[in-house]
């Protein structure tokens, strides 16, 4: 992947990543990169298991105890970061970072809130703090904000205490509390999983009305390809740790997928226009993280794998800029001939 | 570990020594939560003579008067009085001053000791976590009077001596409970939220974590100043506490023992009264306040 642009909000370049689970290393990221330009929403699409939480949380800062990043630069707004370090000016620096350049939404709005303290102080208790807010600034900020994300009636909203409010309407007070310190960058993880369609649609549509207002970068986690067909303009795809296919350009991978998993993935997607008898699922299930192998982590699950998958690491075989592919047996060009992912350039 | 094991172990720390009080009340006084207003109504009486004492009370509690000792009952001594001629209502008023100061004061410094110590100690883990549990350990190991006891022993009569005393050994049991509270929370994902959104330790801990211990350990603060006022009488009723002349319903106690004998009941029944009166004052608020805060069940 090119890196060569300054005021990306976001690179990721190289990341690996080892946990210790009872007293043995287990890669469970191997050499992820990825790039965000301003104002782009990037999907992570991966099974559970295959990382896209865990890269979330290490670009934050925030991993847990037993895991040890062994190899990644990031640059966030123009900062490099070398993501091995460990040391107190290190996590001082990212410390920084977190919420004032970058913040995250969780997956579950009913846990991710403080039970006791009211929405409105949790949603500017962070900016309040910073930029010194008098208690009166800090409420009519917080109002402001619930307004942004849609909350009608703020005004009644901002004093109750989360278990008070509608799953969709605590995960509005969220993603409020992400936006309050202007971020460039939004990481979401699954944010909509635990909401109903219904609410999932009204979140789905406050995030394209979020990124054209605060023009923030959006990093998508999910395993919902309709979510990432409907919101993200580029999508990479994670799968054990690894990243198999990446696209700068959306509609190449939707359109034409190179990576037998990809192919796979959207495969087993329902869609109203293709009745079968049955949706299809890739065999087997995916790899633990004791059983990473040599060679591509999917090709024991891959019907197109021969010997050579199983061996040395897989390069990137896509040869279009803006294109990741790792596969060495790729899946053919689309139908009527149009070169796959060359449109973004 | 996990979150289930540090569920499991705050589970078990959370349990504090079993001094909580439980008083018994009828299902309609439970329903209605009376216990609450009728022990906030006892209470209030007894702070509102503390504080007026001076204007409540007819005679002067300390000075002496011979020619009137050991009166009965009458109108002009409600309570009658003392061997020495003083006057036992206003020896009782102004007796609510000096134990009801010192039992809230007690609260009130191991209710923040402790709170502060817990939160620390549960959120953070490692060596302060030990260090700490050890201290909590060996405070726990001797019987609850017997080391205040000591350390009023040790320090010399007075109500300076028994605040140092309470603090010194009834931290432990806010800090066991505020622990164990924290250690919940740690991993709760809120606190990865508020670390995400750039919020520092120290504002995780004052204003996320503070208001969710919070509750518990105030109920429990309810059934703490019983047992300080217990303490308090117990002292000065073995002289070890508020010295005379100055009035405590310790002291009247046993000043009144020799003289029960000769049919001279009030100079110990009417101190007592007022400590029962506290104590089942502060018991039923400190169970209607758990029923308020609903954290009972």
């Amino acid at each position: 992947m090119t890196v060569d642009s300054t005021g990306e909000p976001l690179i990721v370049e190289g990341l690996s990543l080892a946990l210790d689970i009872g007293g043995v290393q287990l890669n469970a990221l191997r050499d992820v990169s990825f790039s965000l330009r301003p104002g782009e929403a990037r999907g992570l699409v991966g099974e559970s298991g295959s990382g896209k939480s865990l890269t979330l949380r290490a670009i934050l800062g925030l991993l847990p105890p037993n895991a040890r990043i062994t190899s990644g630069r990031m640059v966030v707004a123009g900062q490099e970061f070398d993501l091995t370090r460990t040391d107190r000016d290190h996590r001082r620096r990212i410390a920084r970072l977190r919420g004032a350049q970058i913040a995250m939404i969780f997956q579950e709005p009913g846990v991710a809130l403080n039970p006791v303290v009211p929405v409105g102080r949790q949603i500017v208790d962070a900016v309040a703090r910073r930029n010194g807010l008098t208690k009166r600034a800090a409420r009519e900020y917080a109002l402001h904000l619930m307004e942004l994300v849609g909350i009608h009636d703020a005004a009644a909203k901002i004093d109750a205490y989360p278990f008070e409010l509608s799953g969709g309407l605590k995960q509005r007070v969220m993603i409020a509390a992400a936006v309050a310190g202007e971020p460039q960058l939004i990481l979401c993880d699954e944010p909509t999983t635990a909401l109903d369609v219904t609410v999932q649609k009204q979140i789905l549509s406050l995030f394209t009305h979020l990124r054209d207002e605060l023009h923030a970068s959006l990093l998508y986690v999910t395993h919902d390809l309709a979510v990432v067909a409907q919101l993200c303009d580029s999508v990479t795809v994670l799968y054990s740790g690894e990243v198999m296919e990446s696209s700068d350009d959306l509609r190449a991978v939707f359109d034409g997928a190179q990576h037998p998993y990809t192919e796979a993935l959207l495969h087993s997607t329902p869609d109203v226009d293709r009745i079968e008898q049955r949706l299809y699922s890739i065999p087997g299930s995916a790899a633990s993280l004791s059983d990473r192998t040599d060679g591509c982590q999917f090709a024991p699950r891959c019907e197109y794998a021969r010997d050579d998958c199983r061996t040395g690491s897989i390069p990137d075989t896509s040869g279009t800029p803006g294109r990741v592919v790792r596969c060495l047996h790729k899946v053919g060009a689309p139908a009527d001939g149009v070169p796959v992912g060359g449109i973004d350039g | 570990m996990t979150a289930t094991d540090a569920a499991a172990i705050a589970r078990t720390a959370i349990t504090p020594p079993s001094r909580k009080s439980r008083v018994w009340a009828p299902a309609w006084m439970r329903r209605h939560n009376l216990q609450l207003w009728i022990g906030a109504g006892m209470l209030g009486l007894m702070v509102l003579a503390a504080i007026f004492a001076p204007l409540i009370a007819p005679h002067d509690p300390t000075t002496p008067d011979a020619a009137h000792a050991l009166l009965p009952v009458s109108a002009d001594h409600l309570f009658g009085t003392d061997n020495l001629g003083r006057d036992i209502f206003s020896r009782v008023v102004y007796g609510a001053r000096s134990d009801l100061t010192i039992a809230i004061v007690a609260v009130v410094a191991p209710f923040v000791i402790g709170l502060a110590f817990g939160i620390v100690s549960g959120y953070f883990g490692g060596w302060f976590d030990s260090i700490m549990m050890r201290l909590a350990d060996i405070v726990t190991a001797f019987p609850f009077f017997i080391l205040v006891i000591a350390l009023v022993f040790l320090m010399g009569n007075g109500a300076l001596s028994i605040f140092i005393a309470i603090t010194c050994v009834s931290w432990v049991a806010y800090a066991r409970l505020v622990r164990g509270e924290a250690m919940v929370l740690r991993n709760k994902e809120f606190v990865a939220a508020c670390q995400a959104s750039g919020i520092s330790t120290i504002g995780i801990l004052v204003r996320h974590f503070v208001p969710n211990v919070v509750s518990q350990a105030i109920v429990y603060a309810m059934s703490d100043i019983v047992m300080n006022v217990g303490v308090i009488v117990t002292l000065s009723y073995l002289g070890l506490g508020i010295t005379p002349p100055t009035p405590d319903w310790g002291s009247m106690m046993a000043g009144g023992q020799q003289f029960l004998a000769g049919g001279f009941y009030g100079m110990t029944l009417f101190p007592a009264g007022a400590v029962i009166w506290t104590s089942l004052a502060l018991s039923f608020l400190g169970d209607g306040l758990t029923h308020q805060l609903r954290i009972d069940r």
